[in-house]
């Protein structure tokens, strides 16, 4: 089954224009790197070392107070922009209580949608997209590519992602993607976060890492709100652990209770760490996501 | 413990199917979920309870199949030994009188109905153990049922009960119940009835008696007496006693129609106080008779009460042909007979000339063959061969001795007469029977009564010119006797009987037993002594015919074939097809048309009150209680 479709690129090509509407350069590849280099726009100062260039050295500092300092500038160059996409058993998960689900409706495709956008807003500004299939473990790379030609490969390469793995590990994939990654930039976290062993770890090391973590959270409406009640036997999709249970209308509301503190608890940590937050479910399309993430920028 | 029903036990092996059905259904129902870090964390407090976890599921198939097998046992009819010794003997007396016949204005219903639907609804609730009989208490006690605790036959007998236009036999029928009853202290008798408490109050006291009342208060009208008799001064007149009651707190006006036959003889305006009487006695005449019908021009609870009946017979003239001697006048003979009303006389000197469908006299001749009617010889010679011979000549022919059984002698007395010309008569044997009426001092008989097929012969032996007797105010009693006996007819009327009594009517007729004919064709056999036919109590108003049963073509006890209309006794008897007399039954009874109940408390009888509930019963509730347990146990907290 084709999972982007004419349609599907069409709606891809509306949401770039709307994109730069809206921002008017300022998402994404027309904003500055924070690296600091050789550009025009200066950035700070810093302490002359011997053996620096002298060209830079502020001499009207120098001469009102002695100091030797060196200007730093910020570089002008591309933004990277990194897509960890959650490829993990759990992603596979379909809308309704009745488990593993065909592409349609499943989380994965959802995510699937939601990378291959914000990939092809980002290539149409000329920035630099690399994206990261994982799951406790890097499953696949795409390298970095530029330009917006480069978009079917790119999405050829989510089409042919399959979920699976037997647990998530986003720290672990994170630091090894950190240090393979040949810049820092954009790292845009594309999963459900069921991971079982948290997943602030590994947005923590993006951002100690300098990059730029945005978290995109996805689950379903029946994660959130289960339907399934007696005697039955839950089985964790990525692990295969069983747990035989009676699933009472007042389990069900503790469930509920706790399934909202997660979401609650993951809002506060990216509100705390200034870091962009989305939550999106399965039911609503993914250019509605984008949408919503676009407004939310532009208003923040 | 016996079982009722033990075959239902197979309903058991429903036992298996749930055990086939727990045993896949432990089989749990897998549900995939894409982490189990919140389940966990909710499941974590309940994993001390493994043990009731795995042991509770098998606790809810053990309750599952007692549950099972409690209903299993609830179908089988368990009847406890202590339950069958407490089973009762339930007599249910279904009052079905003429005054249940009412209808009830809210329902529509007559009360008989619903004392039909009280007593079934009891039947149904008959228990294990439990017997019933059913005992009618309308005209005639009747037991429909005997003692049995088959529940569909004894609401089949319920709903047969007929209403009937007779009586309550209330007290009768309690008797009767009490002595169905096998035990005392078993025995329950329950009477559905609109009898109230208060005339009743002596029997209802007592502890085996539930006291069930039907029906509400209606006014209602009715002739309450109607009684016809010959006029004492008109032959063919008659006198009629009316009385009409109103059984109502308020007054009321009617009006009374009365018809012979289908001709209208009154119309009489009636008004009526309070709880008032009506009574008057109203006089006509009718040669030709027939039924004389009264009515009530009323709409009322009863309407069986509103029509009464009696029966005027008819009067027809008598042909009798007086057949002299050449040399007799029979002076005082014709001039007895043309005093006699009714007679249309004819003298002749020809011995051979008879009178047609009437009565001949020979006076001092002898006709050479005896006549085929009947005949009365005032004989001087003897008859002819083979009928009778006369003695010698008696010489004190005084009557000595005389039959008061007789009705010819009926208001005679002839004791002490002299009867000149008097000689012993000596009739054959081949003639008919021979009844000697009179008898001189020497045993010579001088009145002597034949019964023959042909017809009756009354034969004196006397000289009639000569003699006392026709200077004896007892010779045209005598003489209007014999008319009345030759032709089977007193002229008097028989009185209109009430439903629901015995009695006794004439029956002057050869036939030693009779029928009895409803007014709906059906007949029954009425037993005959010393000239009375015994009638038992009937229950229907109307105008029944007392039959010769010989008389009646191809008529068996069966009612009539519904393929041929039905011909009623008024019809059979005014066609003179058959000789018999019609009778007239009227309900005419003031109990049974005062449908005023008085107030009362209305107890429901229950037949649950000995012994408890049948077994099945609290088995149900024992397994509705597992039910309950187990889903309190099991399922509530999956919803709860």
């Amino acid at each position: 089954m084709t999972v982007f479709d004419s349609d599907f690129l069409k709606r891809l090509e509306y949401l770039s224009l709307l994109s730069k509407r809206m921002f008017k350069g300022q998402l994404l590849a027309q904003r500055r790197t924070m690296q600091t280099g050789g550009g025009i726009e200066f950035a700070d100062h810093r302490e002359y070392i011997s053996g620096d260039d002298l060209r830079y050295l502020d001499w009207n500092v120098y001469a009102r107070h002695g100091d030797l300092l060196l200007k730093r500038f910020q570089e002008e160059e591309d933004l990277h922009v990194y897509m960890l996409l959650d490829t993990s058993a759990s992603m596979n998960i379909a809308g309704s209580d009745s488990g593993h689900g065909d592409a349609t409706g499943t989380k994965f495709l959802l995510a699937q949608q939601i990378v291959a956008a914000l990939s092809y807003i980002a290539l149409a500004d000329l920035d630099r997209v690399s994206i990261l299939a994982y799951d406790d473990r890097v499953r696949a790379t795409m390298p970095l590519i530029r330009g917006k030609n480069q978009v079917l490969s790119l999405l050829r390469f989510l089409e042919q992602l399959e979920c699976g793995g037997e647990r998530t590990d986003l720290q672990s994939v994170v630091g090894d993607f950190v240090d393979r990654a040949p810049r820092t930039g954009l790292a845009i976290v594309v999963s459900d976060l069921y991971d079982q062993k948290g997943f602030r770890d590994g947005i923590d090391r993006l951002r100690y890492a300098r990059f730029e973590p945005h978290v995109i959270q996805i689950h379903t409406p029946s994660e959130a709100s289960p339907s399934f009640l007696g005697d039955m036997e839950l089985v964790d999709c990525e692990s295969g652990l069983q747990k035989k249970v009676t699933v009472t209308e007042r389990k069900l509301r503790q469930y509920k209770k706790l399934f909202q503190a997660f979401l609650d608890d993951i809002e506060t940590y990216c509100r705390n760490h200034g870091l962009s937050h989305t939550r999106a479910t399965t039911e609503v399309p993914f250019d509605a996501v984008l949408l919503r993430m676009m407004r939310t920028a532009a208003v923040g | 413990m016996s079982l009722a029903s033990p075959e239902r036990l197979m309903w058991l092996w429903i036992a298996v199917p749930i055990i086939v059905l727990y045993i896949l259904k432990t089989r749990l129902r897998r549900q995939p979920v894409a982490t189990l870090l919140f389940w966990d964390q909710i499941f974590e407090e309940k994993r001390q309870r493994s043990l009731w976890q795995n042991l509770r599921r098998w606790l809810s198939l053990l309750l599952q199949l007692i549950f099972v097998s409690l209903l299993a046992f609830a179908l089988a009819d368990p009847l406890w030994r202590w339950q069958a010794d407490s089973g009762q003997e339930v007599i249910l007396v279904v009052d079905n009188s003429a005054s249940m016949q009412a209808v009830e204005p809210e329902t529509g219903q007559t009360r008989l109905q619903l004392a039909v639907d009280r007593a079934a609804s009891l039947a149904r609730g008959l228990r294990q153990g439990d017997q019933m009989a059913l005992v009618t208490a309308g005209t005639t006690v009747r037991v429909v049922v005997g003692m049995s605790d088959f529940a569909p036959a004894i609401e089949e007998a319920i709903h047969s009960i007929q209403p009937t236009d007779g009586p309550t036999q209330i007290k009768d029928a309690i008797e009767a119940a009490r002595r169905l009853a096998d035990e005392e202290e078993r025995r329950r008798i329950v009477v559905i009835t609109d009898t109230t408490l208060d005339e009743q109050s002596d029997i209802e006291s007592a502890e085996d008696l539930s006291w069930e009342s039907v029906g509400t208060s209606q006014t209602n009208l009715a002739i309450t007496t109607f009684q016809v008799r010959r006029s004492s001064v008109d032959p063919i007149g008659y006198a009629l006693l009316v009385e009409v009651r109103n059984f109502s707190d308020e007054p009321s006006s009617t009006r009374l129609k009365l018809t012979l036959g289908d001709d209208l003889v009154d119309v009489v305006p009636i008004k009526l106080e309070a709880d008032g009487v009506w009574q008057t006695t109203i006089e006509g005449t009718s040669r030709e008779g027939g039924v004389l019908t009264a009515s009530l021009d009323a709409t009322d609870g009863l309407s069986v009460d509103n029509t009464a009946r009696a029966v005027v017979p008819a009067r027809p003239f008598v042909p009798v042909t007086l057949v002299t001697g050449p040399d007799d006048q029979s002076f005082y003979l014709r001039t007895v007979l043309e005093s006699i009303p009714l007679i249309k006389l004819t003298v002749v000197n020809d011995t051979e000339q008879t009178a047609e469908n009437g009565l001949t006299i020979y006076s001092g001749t002898v006709p050479t063959e005896l006549p085929p009617g009947p005949a009365l010889f005032i004989a001087r010679d003897e008859g002819p061969p083979g009928t009778w011979k006369l003695g010698s000549e008696i010489d004190t022919p005084i009557v000595a001795k005389q039959d008061k059984e007789s009705p010819l002698l009926r208001h005679v007395q002839l004791q002490n007469v002299m009867l000149a010309g008097g000689r012993d008569i000596e009739v054959d044997e081949s003639l008919g029977e021979a009844i000697t009426l009179l008898e001189t001092a020497d045993n010579s008989r001088v009145l002597v009564s034949v019964e023959r097929e042909a017809g009756r012969i009354l034969i004196l032996s006397a000289n009639l010119d000569d003699s006392d007797l026709p200077l004896r105010i007892a010779f045209p009693v005598m003489m209007t006797n014999a008319m009345n006996w030759f032709f089977r007819q007193t002229g008097d009327m028989n009185p209109a009987l009430h439903t629901g009594l015995a009695t006794t009517v004439p029956w002057d007729f050869d036939a030693a037993s009779a029928v009895l004919m409803s007014p709906d064709g059906n007949v029954r056999n009425i037993s005959v002594a010393r000239d009375r036919a015994a009638i038992s109590p009937i229950g229907k108003a109307g105008v029944y015919g007392l039959f010769s049963p010989e008389s009646l073509p191809k008529l068996d006890m069966a009612p009539q074939s519904e393929e041929l209309p039905i011909k009623t006794p008024e019809e059979w008897k005014l066609a003179e097809e058959v000789p018999g007399e019609l009778l007239a039954v009227n309900l005419c009874s003031a109990d049974e048309s005062d449908l005023r109940v008085a107030q009362q408390p209305n107890e429901t009888t229950s037949l649950v009150s000995r012994g408890g509930a049948p077994a099945w019963f609290y088995l149900v509730m024992l397994a509705v209680a597992l039910v309950i347990g187990e889903w309190a146990l099991f399922h509530r907290r999956v919803v709860a």
